[in-house]
């Protein structure tokens, strides 16, 4: 890793700089993804980032832990679930960057944006519980099970979170109008 | 709509983010720096110790210091030495939601502000004490018969430096300083006229050193701990306490576990000795 060379130069250590190489290349393979999951959670573009970047931060000084997890990737996951809920807890008293308008118009985005709105709508009339179950299960695609763990639900509830998100999505008119092809 | 509709759908939006870089060299810098602060300095010792565990005295902003108020010293100061453990010097314990609501008369949630040395030689146990101004943002409880109305800012007493000026902090709880969000269970405190010490006049203390909780970003265990950031580690909390409770939680936990906290076993909820004259 290129960008890192300055940084292992101050290694005394070459674990030290076998972890951080480890850890550069988990980073970048799931920077995106992670990125990705946050604005899904319900966070604007710049917020995501920076959960994203506190995430792997902890990511890094707990990195022994996470790389004797069973699954990476449903562990970080579950960082990251907990960075969004702290953020949402504070939110009654914290004031938070607000870049980008919550609701914009259809009619005032490019027809690039608008599908994308539209889904966006529709996530948004979910409940939290039931968002959280279909962004982990269908976007990070994580099983129903390694699902429950992140949640700290069982199986079974996954699956009725699920059942549910999904007849509500399919009964939404955002996704209606999307599936008809107005957007696509 | 089935599973593969569903995620066909999430992609369509996650295909609308802005595509951003890995901050890769960021991060890892970042994370390095917290690992270096959490390394902890080799205890000093219970007598360097004594000398100061008389810190973490609160005094109102409306009350004047007396002596002399220098500068602090160098922000390039070497990392803390953390001293001592436990609380056996303290007047109140402090290590639990009982504790707190039994004595204290408010929890605030505060602001440091400032910080000022409060001599500019150590004192005879070889160090020097420091004012730190805090602004109270939030009273989170308070005792339905407080002593005093609570000032809306008030200058803490806290840990200072040894006389080669390395920051001093007290084992597993905050130094106090500026930038820094904490939780504190504050009591209106009778003066204190012991024979071998100077007297302290009334005024408002931390219960304890484990009445002092970081809280950085609304969360407890977030923030600066014996002078080092940290960020609700479970190690970092001493054990069988409030903070170690309460990591990573809001305040929404901390009234609850405040409301909740169970009666003090068989002693009198609030027994401070009469005000006296020295």
């Amino acid at each position: 890793m290129g960008h890192l060379t300055h940084l292992k130069g101050r290694d005394a250590l070459g674990d030290a700089v076998s972890k951080d190489d480890e850890f550069a290349e988990y980073m970048t393979a799931r920077w995106r993804p992670m990125l990705h999951a946050a604005v899904l959670l319900g966070c604007g573009h710049s917020e995501a980032e920076d959960l994203v970047q506190v995430t792997f931060t902890r990511c890094y000084v707990k990195w022994d832990k996470v790389v004797r997890a069973d699954n990476r990737n449903a562990y970080v996951s579950r960082m990251l679930l907990n960075e969004f809920r702290a953020s949402r807890r504070r939110r009654w008293w914290q004031e938070r960057p607000t870049a980008e308008v919550p609701d914009p118009a259809v009619d005032d985005v490019a027809s690039a944006h608008a599908a994308s709105h539209a889904v966006d709508r529709a996530l948004r009339r979910l409940s939290q519980p039931l968002r959280e179950a279909v962004v982990l299960r269908y976007y990070s695609q994580l099983s129903e099970r390694e699902t429950a763990q992140v949640l700290g639900i069982a199986s079974g509830t996954v699956k009725s979170r699920l059942s549910r998100a999904l007849e509500q999505l399919s009964n939404d008119s955002h996704i209606k109008d999307l599936t008809n092809g107005r957007h696509s | 709509m089935n599973d593969e509709e569903a995620t066909r759908l999430l992609n369509r939006r996650a295909d609308d983010v802005p595509d951003v870089p890995a901050p890769v060299t960021e991060v890892i810098a970042t994370g390095r720096a917290v690992q270096r602060q959490n390394r902890r300095v080799t205890a000093l010792g219970v007598a360097l110790a004594a000398t100061v565990v008389g810190g973490l005295v609160v005094q109102q902003a409306t009350i004047g210091r007396t002596g002399p108020t220098p500068e602090v010293p160098s922000v390039a100061a070497p990392e803390p030495r953390v001293v001592g453990s436990g609380n056996a010097l303290e007047r109140w314990s402090s290590s639990t939601a009982s504790d707190w609501v039994r004595t204290s008369d408010y929890v605030v949630v505060a602001h440091a502000v400032s910080e000022q040395a409060l001599a500019d030689q150590p004192e005879s146990g070889g160090s020097i004490e420091r004012s730190v101004e805090l602004d109270i943002k939030k009273v989170v409880w308070t005792r339905s018969k407080p002593a005093q109305p609570l000032p809306s800012a008030v200058t803490v007493t806290a840990f200072g430096w040894t006389e080669d000026n390395v920051p001093l902090a007290w084992s597993g709880t905050p130094r106090i300083e500026p930038g820094h969000d904490y939780v504190i269970a504050l009591v209106w405190s009778p003066a204190q006229c012991s024979p071998n010490d100077p007297p302290e006049r009334t005024q408002w203390t931390p219960l304890g050193s484990h009445a002092v909780l970081p809280f950085d970003n609304a969360r407890v265990g977030y923030g600066e701990s014996e002078g080092r950031l940290v960020l609700g580690d479970a190690d970092q909390a001493s054990a069988g306490t409030l903070e170690e409770r309460l990591l990573d939680q809001s305040l929404t936990e901390l009234r609850d576990a405040l409301r909740d906290a169970p009666p003090p076993n068989g002693q009198e909820p609030r027994t401070l000795p009469p005000p006296s004259t020295c």
